[in-house]
């Protein structure tokens, strides 16, 4: 003979509040932690970026100013 | 045993290790996290340096968690006095649906996780801060002064006071001037705040054996400290209006309020117990209200300052 255990009480509606409760902030915590990488990571790339294409224009500028020195001796 | 103490007990019972998350949420006193949400919040969105919208959610939230972590350590260290004042009674450990040890890990583990995420969220200022704050509220008021000396709302007040400066460093990575201004706005005005509640919540304290002003040193001698610290506040409050946080709207503001406060506090000062009796502690009353609406109104000057300032409305340039 099989009887189905059927518990009904405030005390499952309460834990079930808990873990409902808890897995919501777990899921919006890992969104947030998400949102805060791509964050800091767009602006860490985008601080490269702007340090990279100082440095090309510094050495282009270095290699332009190099190219006019030597023509200057050429036609010297 | 009658039978309204066997079904309390039982239910009592029931409830224990059992609680909801609502119960959890009671333990990071909410009503004091809204206080510091917004204060940091002000303190951040008034700093010059702008914060990334979502780094800036993420900031707020870990000091609320913070500032939540508090209060949860502060109500397991505080169980036995919580039981006895009727104020707290309803609060998750007194009404035994939380255990005190539950309290403290959960209090910890909020502890630790704030300040490691503010560190990583924003710098590690305000994670120092942060961190700091707790160490204060929970060791140096909680453990500490709130047992021991009639001055410890004075001290303790520091822990409430700190919000601002860590919303303010949040965004610029340091302390100025303006973020201190705003940590002594809120800790000159927690005195009277406090010491306006102790005098109509009456035998709570003393009952509880918690050294209140009011219970060392008398009402009359409480009624003499809210003055004193009201009219200390005041040049604060209003000199304030004079920094880059400052501005005519914030200045005009302070000066109605500070005017409204001072008054209130006159009024205190000037009756006596048998008076304060006869009306049920009206002007007092009043004058806790009213501080709520006081500091709120200051910091909101502060922001409408900030709001307007791109339109070339607000601040003094």
């Amino acid at each position: 003979m099989s009887s189905k255990l059927r518990v009904e009480h405030e005390l499952h509606g309460r834990r079930r509040s808990r873990n409902v409760g808890l897995g919501l902030v777990l899921g919006a915590f890992v969104f947030l932690v998400m949102g805060m990488t791509y964050v800091k990571l767009t602006a860490q790339n985008a601080e490269m970026a702007a340090e990279h294409a100082k440095k090309q224009a510094a050495a282009a500028a270095a290699t332009g100013t190099a190219t006019s020195t030597s023509s200057q001796e050429t036609s010297d | 045993m009658s039978d309204t103490s066997i079904n309390t007990r039982t239910k009592t019972l029931a409830r224990a290790g059992e609680a909801g998350f609502g119960d959890y949420f009671a333990l990071l006193k909410p009503r004091v996290m809204s206080l510091v949400v917004f204060t940091a919040l002000v303190g951040l969105l008034a700093a010059p340096v702008p914060v990334h919208p979502l780094l800036g959610f993420a900031a707020i939230l870990f000091i609320a968690i913070g500032g939540g972590a508090s209060g949860a350590l502060n109500m397991w260290y505080d169980a036995d006095i919580d039981r006895i004042m009727r104020r707290t009674q309803s609060r998750p450990i007194p009404a035994g649906i939380i255990s005190e040890s539950e309290t403290f890990a959960f209090g910890m583990f909020l502890a630790v996780f704030s300040v490691t995420m503010l560190a990583l969220a924003a710098n590690l200022v305000a994670a120092g801060i942060l961190a700091f704050t707790i160490f204060f509220y929970v060791v140096v008021y909680t453990m500490w002064l709130k047992r021991w000396t009639p001055q410890n709302i004075v001290i303790g007040g520091a822990a409430g006071a700190f919000p601002p400066m860590i919303g303010w460093a949040v965004a610029t990575g340091g302390i100025s001037v303006e973020s201190v201004l705003m940590f002594t706005l809120i800790f000159m005005w927690t005195p009277p705040h406090f010491w306006a509640l102790a005098l109509f919540m009456k035998s709570d304290y003393r009952d509880a054996g918690v050294p209140m002003l009011n219970v060392t040193h008398g009402r009359p001698a409480t009624r003499a400290h809210i003055i004193v610290y009201t009219i200390l506040l005041a040049p604060i409050a209003i000199g304030t209006g004079f920094t880059s946080i400052g501005g005519p709207i914030y200045l005009t503001a302070a000066l109605v309020l500070n005017a409204i406060f001072l008054k209130g506090a006159f009024d205190i000062w000037r009756r006596g117990d048998e008076q304060a009796d006869a009306d049920n502690y009206k002007v007092e009353r009043k004058f806790f209200t009213f501080s709520l609406l006081y500091l709120f109104a200051h910091f909101v000057a502060i922001l409408v300052e900030k709001g307007l300032a791109p339109y070339g409305l607000g601040g003094w340039s």
